[in-house]
């Protein structure tokens, strides 16, 4: 029982954060569309990105 | 006999069946499916998730050779002034992807209703390798269940090989942990880039995007150099080991791809990038050979254009950041190169 209760538990959370993903991905580039303008670029590089850019 | 202790391991067996199963369903029902491990590829979750209300005019195919050497906003830039209208460009590229990868993200993302006007599918010598070093992580990343009988039939007498033909049972449960374990919150810049400018590594036209490649080069700035001692090396060995194209998957799966695009009214440019001198001094001239007398009566065959750019003028060390990946200097000179292929097709 407590098995099932995790795995519903760690599908639900996936669930809404893959939601939520898209919708803000969606709502961004809709905005993008409508107003022909893009927000700022952010800095290229980030720790995490640094640390595995290397294998590319 | 099974005891209580045997029925209580294949109890846990069973469970862990069950739990990856349960977690490829609902990855793939998610959305997911794109995610991996390494961060830029994830730009590929963005990219096939947003709908779009017109069609996409070019689509790019290929490695990480794609996604520094071509800037969707470039090529729409020139496109734009060109045709005289917007036009969509869009970037697909994986990691280390052979053929076969790039025929499996096209089949997914640039196919059937989301087919656009041009495909652009980046072709190597090492990409077209039945040996591809990446061949079973390719596999691994990209295929579906319904690619696995032909894997493992491709993998008779290596059982290792035959084992990664098997990574679509469990890619369900790695890319929910990848996708909860790294939010992409935590890389602004992929996403911005996945939104705003098609995908790929370089930026251009929009604000921030010349400090943006800048601070990108800058920062590794140190790349030739360290490629120079630990790939170089290794190039003959891992890449161009026992080289053969007839018959292998990257090759089956560049054709298949190209008979999806022509059924589908889609115009293919396979561009063979360029890789800078120092690299391409380490191409064995036979497997060079091999691949440029292939690639070519394939495309012909199949109404493709082959554009071979890997030629000196191509190979000069100021226009890449390392031995086979082009800096953004070289990125929007290349995309500039792409746009004039393609102005007059998208007429």
């Amino acid at each position: 029982m407590f098995a099932l209760l995790l795995a519903g538990a760690i599908l639900g959370y996936a669930a809404a954060q893959a939601r939520r993903t898209h919708a803000e991905n969606q709502a961004a580039y809709d905005a993008f569309v409508r107003t022909g303008v893009a927000p700022a670029a952010p800095a290229a590089v980030s720790g995490a990105t640094l640390a595995v850019q290397e294998r590319l | 006999m099974i005891d209580a202790t045997d029925r209580r391991g294949l109890g846990l067996l069973g469970w862990l069946v069950a739990w990856m199963g349960c977690a490829h369903l609902v990855s793939a029902a998610l959305g997911l499916r794109w995610v991996q491990e390494v961060e830029w590829p994830t730009d590929l979750l963005a990219i096939g998730e947003i709908a779009r209300a017109a069609r996409v005019d070019v689509a790019i195919v290929g490695s990480s050779r794609s996604h520094y050497g071509l800037a969707p906003t470039a090529i729409d830039a020139c496109l734009g002034e060109a045709l005289g209208r917007p036009t969509r460009t869009l970037a697909a590229n994986r990691l280390a992807a052979s053929s076969y990868a790039a025929d499996l993200v096209a089949r997914g993302l640039f196919s059937g209703e989301r087919a656009p006007r041009v495909l652009v599918v980046e072709v190597a010598p090492e990409s077209l390798n039945e040996h591809h070093f990446e061949l079973d992580y390719n596999v691994g990343a990209t295929a579906e269940l319904q690619d696995v009988p032909e894997c493992v039939a491709a993998a008779v007498g290596g059982p290792l090989r035959a084992a990664a033909c098997l990574r679509p049972f469990t890619r369900g449960v790695e890319n929910l942990a990848f996708f909860l374990h790294r939010p992409f919150t935590e890389h602004a810049h992929i996403t911005w880039m996945a939104r705003y400018a098609g995908g790929g590594q370089y930026c251009f036209g929009a604000p921030g995007c010349q400090a943006r490649n800048a601070e990108y080069d800058a920062r590794h700035a140190g790349r030739w150099q360290t490629r120079v001692e630990r790939v170089l090396p290794k190039v003959r060995r891992e890449r161009f080991v026992d080289y053969h194209i007839e018959g292998g998957l990257p090759a089956a799966h560049l054709e298949a791809l190209l008979a999806r695009a022509k059924a589908e009214g889609v115009r293919v440019l396979l561009l063979n990038l360029p890789v800078s001198a120092a690299y391409q001094a380490e191409v064995p001239p036979a497997a060079y050979a091999t691949f440029l007398a292939w690639t070519a009566p394939v495309a012909a065959r199949h109404g493709a254009t082959f554009v071979d750019l890997n030629v000196p003028e191509w190979q000069a060390r100021h226009l890449y950041v390392d031995p086979d990946h082009l800096g953004a200097g070289g990125s929007e000179r290349m995309s500039d190169a792409v746009c004039a292929r393609l102005s007059g097709w998208l007429e």
